[in-house]
């Protein structure tokens, strides 16, 4: 049976509990818990009286702590370093000043009442000036700036839209009136993805002028899809459907590339057209077909 | 004072009235004083630091916040100006002036009897509370010196409250502990003096 009084064995935890003990007892105190404190005191002291002492130790030193020095008054010298930042009134002036501010803000609340009766009574009375005031004419001339850099960015996107040449060959088909189906697709068979025509306008252009087909190839275009009324020449139909090079334009932004036929040379191959008896042909796929012409006569492809 | 009463005298003082003003002077300074000097330990430079903190303190009267105590705000303002200080002249222990201020309101002869009493509890005070780690030193100076409660002094340290109690623990024991070690050493110190028929200056 051990004695409660005999003290810990261990130093190190004894004078760890003593230290705590010691805290939870001024703890206390400060917060006014003293009978609690004092309980706590007595049941650690019949356990380790070196709590008492360490105790007695901390509370003298605290109580130093609290045997403040004495200041010297320094209100003279602070109050002349205010008053040279910032002076004092005196109390007439302080009155003064309050009166005003009172005057001021009864005035201010009398013109809002006013404003708001008159604005009540009669609405069409013209309280405010419509002027353009400066802030005014400076949201204006913003506004105008905007407007010139949305038309600007418009007249940049419609010469972008001027440079993409459209697939000609299926806007021709479709003009001729063979709109493309969709073959059925069967495995390996890759015919439904190539194109009908293996010609393009840059083909028209760089092909040598004595085999003649490709000055044909504007005319069958001409003659397939003449020019619409009010619409440009060279300009895309209404029904086009807009390129897949820029599919947010409109179809009637879109355009070929320039035509190399000038119009006295369009005039003149529609009145060959016409004298050979040209028909519209069903389908163009030989760059090299020549309306009239045998077959067996085609010139041999470069 | 209580705190209606404190903020009218604020409101005054904001308006410009100089007896208000003074008043806050009078009613903050001893204990801004006493606080300062336990931190820095110079009562030069708490001197120093009371008029720069009051002189912006009232000068700026109108960005007092009434939620807030105004020797709260006085006392966050004196500690950045402190720190501040501190930052430009490290502080070093100076008792001797500081013993030089203690009676400065008394006659002579209680002045002198007042620095025989207490000029070596002090000096350890002093010298312990410069040895303590400037969190542990400012949080028992505003709990044991000041009054203050936990909750205001970790809002004036930014710290959380357990934070706060446990330098506030550390900081006794080990307040405590110095003190005890410097009397030890006085006594070891004093003992050789008093030995008979040993010569002073084989000692010295």
């Amino acid at each position: 049976m051990t004695d409660p009084r005999t003290p810990s064995p261990d130093p190190g935890r004894s004078r760890a509990d003593a230290e705590r003990i010691v805290n939870e007892v001024l703890d206390a105190r400060a917060a006014g818990a003293e009978i609690s404190a004092l309980e706590t005191l007595h049941d650690a002291a019949r356990r380790d009286p070196s709590v008492l002492s360490l105790l007695r130790d901390v509370e003298e030193s605290l109580h130093a702590l609290r045997r403040t020095p004495r200041a010297a008054d320094l209100s003279r010298p602070i109050l002349a370093r205010v008053a040279r930042r910032r002076p004092f009134l005196a109390r007439r002036a302080r009155r003064r000043i309050s009166a005003t501010r009172i005057a001021l803000a009864c005035g201010a609340l009398a013109t809002l009442a006013l404003v708001a009766l008159v604005q009540r009574f009669a609405p069409d009375a013209p309280l405010f000036p419509q002027e353009p005031r400066p802030v005014s004419s400076l949201v204006e001339a913003s506004r105008a700036d905007a407007a010139e850099s949305v038309r600007q960015i418009a007249s940049a996107v419609g010469s972008l839209g001027s440079g993409v040449v459209s697939p000609v060959g299926e806007v021709s088909a479709r003009a001729a009136g063979h709109p493309r189906r969709p073959a059925p697709l069967s495995l390996g068979n890759t015919t439904a993805y190539d194109s009908p025509l293996n010609w393009t306008p840059t083909a028209i252009t760089s092909a040598p002028h004595h085999h003649r087909g490709p000055f044909l190839a504007p005319r069958s275009l001409l003659a397939a899809a003449p020019p619409q009324d009010g619409a440009l020449a060279g300009s895309l139909p209404a029904q086009a459907r807009p390129s897949l090079l820029a599919p947010t334009l409109s179809a009637a932004s879109l355009q070929f590339a320039p035509d190399p036929l000038s119009d006295g040379m369009r005039r003149t191959l529609l009145a060959e057209d016409e004298a050979f008896g040209f028909r519209s042909p069903t389908s163009i796929s030989d760059p090299f077909w020549i309306p009239g012409l045998d077959p067996a006569r085609r010139p041999a492809r470069p | 004072m209580s705190r209606s009463a404190e903020h009218t005298l604020v409101r005054r003082a904001a308006a410009g009235d100089r007896a208000a003003a003074n008043q806050l002077i009078r009613l903050h300074q001893a204990s801004l004083y006493a606080y300062l000097v336990r931190m820095c330990g110079r009562p030069d430079t708490a001197e120093d630091v009371v008029q720069e903190a009051f002189v912006r303190v009232l000068t700026n009267l109108d960005r007092f916040d009434p939620r807030f105590r105004f020797s709260t705000w006085l006392f966050t303002i004196a500690r950045r100006v402190f720190l501040n200080m501190c930052e430009k002249r490290r502080p070093a222990s100076d008792s001797d002036r500081v013993d030089a201020w203690q009676g400065s309101g008394d006659s002579p002869a209680q002045r002198a009897q007042d620095r025989d009493a207490n000029r070596a509890d002090r000096d350890e005070l002093q010298a312990a509370l410069d040895h303590l780690p400037e969190d542990q030193r400012e949080i028992v100076i505003l709990f044991h010196q000041q009054d203050w409660p936990i909750a205001i002094i970790a809002a004036h340290m930014g710290m959380p409250e357990g934070t706060i109690k446990s330098h506030l623990h550390r900081g006794r024991i080990r307040l405590r502990d110095l003190i005890v070690k410097a009397r030890e050493q006085r006594a070891r110190a004093a003992e050789p003096a008093a030995t008979p028929g040993i010569p002073q200056e084989v000692w010295s």
